[in-house]
């Protein structure tokens, strides 16, 4: 784990420590530096005073030319352990008596050197023995740093001590100061934690003080607040909306119902004044028949023409908003097999007519299959229709690719009509043949452009007059739309 | 074995004169009581109102039925004929302009025999009206008369 990837509250306690620990650190390092060089002037002062005081004491027994004398002398420096050896030399430099520790194992040198301090792997020291401003020897002393070792030894450990006491009270203390600092950043993360997990605009985090922090606790509450104010416009809206929506579903479904009602009107009501039309021009012709001329038998069968027209009409008008109304059940539908179906519907009603059919197998769409048969029953039904007066009628359905989306497309010779209609073909009631040419009631067209919008698709045609025509449609969602 | 009676319930006159033309033509010899709203349907076959007077034990054949009654409609007609034990298991034959699916599903759940749109051309209506006849007072087997009492 990364230091910046910590809990800001490790990462403080983590930073004071360093700050501490570095600062006591320097603090022990120069303390140590300075205790040090007062060890070892310390401890050459010390070898002078030895020496010194060895040199006074030896004098007489140098003077008098007593060796046992000033070895008895020199061995009194045991009592010192740092000394390793000191030596006695006369006048002509000759060793007149020496001192070494038991462990020594350097020897002494046949003649002193020149007087001074020697610092090297040991500290010796040359000086001259006085009596009376006369020279009358020289004394050779020689130390070991096992003062300056020890005392090293000894304060390392109480440095050791100071920086890791330092340090473990910088740990206690860090850990103890953090809380005025980061306990508001701690709880007003915890507060944004708790808004985005529960969407509990409601909540605030407490202010403790009036520094830094305690704006930045404001501002956060404030943000709160207006996110909160802003969150229960929004609700209040869509409560709202939802009452209006479900006022406009009631009006809706009102209106659903009186068209409902119109549509059964139309079904019951009107079929009856023609039926009583039809019927009693029927009576007229079967009973006074013979009294009409040619003309007037003529108008009556016009009037009975007209009403079946009418009464046509009305059958159309009523299975198109029953494909308005009904609801879409859609599944996986082979449009091969309806159009099958329809085709020999067809053949049966025209067992005369030779046409050259070719559909595609399989054609599978989704869509309600009642609905796709209604547009099947017309496509097909208007193909076979305008196909009638040729001599070599072609009837072609299949798929094929447009735009990179699979589109249907149903292709016959027939009688085609002129682009420049196009844009009415789907018009209810609008037709582009003559009755007398082709019959029909300009509903067919519409019904199916209704029932492929309903299914999120699409249908256009493509024709030329005496060229034929394609109608081309897509059925692209059927289950997506209610 | 009495004269096989049809009920024909019709309100509309046109209707009523082209149905008994309708029966002339197919040489309909029963006997055709019409009736022309709901409630008089039901007094005829409950013997009640105007009809109180009537045989009882005598029954129509068959009923033809029209939906769009006043009054009392023709599911209202139906279901009365279909609770009472004198009635229920008289042919009933609906005859409308309605081919609603609604009317349709109503007209056989309450127990309607037969389901009948008029054709508005004349000629398919007396067509229809010849072989309902044919069906529902010969080929068809009414109902043994007991039941009807």
């Amino acid at each position: 784990m990364r230091l910046r990837d910590l809990s800001i509250k490790w990462k403080f306690v983590v930073t004071i420590m360093i700050v501490c620990v570095s600062a006591i650190l320097a603090s022990v390092a120069v303390l140590f530096a300075f205790e040090y060089s007062a060890m070892e002037a310390l401890l050459e002062r010390d070898l002078e005073s030895i020496s010194r005081v060895s040199a006074s004491n030896c004098t007489a027994a140098l003077t008098f030319d007593d060796p046992q004398a000033a070895n008895d002398t020199l061995s009194a420096l045991s009592a010192k352990p740092a000394i390793e050896a000191a030596g006695l030399y006369d006048k002509e430099g000759r060793l007149f008596a020496s001192y070494r520790r038991a462990d020594d194992k350097n020897t002494l040198p046949e003649r002193p050197g020149s007087d001074g301090l020697e610092k090297a792997s040991h500290l010796t020291l040359i000086g001259p023995v006085m009596l009376k401003q006369e020279r009358i020897g020289t004394i050779y002393v020689r130390s070991d740093f096992s003062t300056l070792s020890n005392w090293i030894g000894a304060s390392a450990w109480v440095f050791a001590g100071v920086v890791l006491a330092t340090a473990l009270a910088a740990l206690l203390l860090s850990s103890l100061l953090q809380k005025p600092f980061l306990a508001p950043i701690v709880e007003l993360a915890d507060i944004a934690r708790q808004v985005s997990a529960k969407k509990d605009y409601s909540l605030r985090a407490a202010k403790h003080a009036e520094d830094e922090l305690g704006l930045l606790v404001e501002k956060f509450n404030e943000m709160l607040a207006q996110i909160q104010t802003r969150d229960s416009a929004l609700e209040q809206a869509r409560d709202e909306l939802e009452v209006r929506v479900q006022e406009r579903t009631r009006d809706l479904q009102e209106t659903n119902k009186e068209l409902e009602a119109f549509s059964y009107s139309v079904a019951h009501d009107l079929r009856a004044p023609l039926r009583g039309i039809d019927g009693f021009s029927q009576v007229l012709l079967e009973d006074y028949g013979p009294r009409l001329d040619e003309t007037g038998q003529e108008h009556l069968q016009r009037v009975r023409s007209a009403t079946q027209r009418m009464a046509q009409l009305l059958d159309d008008l009523l299975s198109r908003s029953k494909v308005t109304r009904s609801t879409l059940r859609p599944s996986q539908v082979d449009l091969h097999e309806l159009a099958n179906a329809v085709l020999a519907d067809l053949r049966r009603q025209n067992p005369e007519r030779q046409v050259e059919v070719t559909v595609d197998a399989p054609l599978i769409a989704k869509g309600d299959p009642g609905l796709l048969r209604i547009v099947l029953d017309n496509l097909l039904g208007n193909a076979w229709k305008f196909t009638s007066k040729k001599e070599r009628a072609r009837i072609e359905f299949g798929k094929t690719q447009a735009d990179g989306a699979s589109v249907f497309f149903l292709r016959d010779n027939g009688a085609g009509f002129d682009m420049a209609y196009a844009a009415k073909l789907f018009t209810v009631f609008h037709r582009l043949h003559k009755a007398s040419d082709f019959p029909g009631t300009g509903v067919g067209l519409a019904t199916v452009q209704r029932i492929v919008q309903r299914h999120g698709g699409r249908i256009w045609a493509e024709s030329a007059l005496e060229q034929g025509t394609t109608f081309y449609f897509t059925l692209p969602n059927a289950e997506e739309r209610p | 074995m009495r004269d096989k009676i049809i009920l024909l319930v019709e309100d509309n006159p046109d209707d009523e004169v082209l149905s008994l033309r309708a029966f002339k033509k197919n040489n309909v010899t029963n006997e055709v009581i019409v009736v022309r709203d709901g409630q008089e349907a039901l007094d005829y076959l409950f013997c009640a109102g105007a009809h109180a007077h009537r045989d009882t034990s005598i029954q129509p054949t068959v009923i033809l039925l029209d939906l769009n009654l006043p009054k009392i409609d023709g599911l209202e007609v139906l279901r009365r004929i279909r609770a009472d034990n004198r009635t229920r298991l008289l042919p009933v034959v609906i005859l409308t302009s309605s081919k609603e699916e609604q009317d349709l599903l109503r007209g056989y759940g309450l127990g309607a025999n037969s389901y009948i749109r008029k054709p508005v051309n004349f000629n398919e209506f007396v067509e229809a009206v010849g072989k309902l006849q044919l069906y529902w007072t010969l080929l068809n087997e009414p109902p043994p008369h007991t039941a009807n009492a």
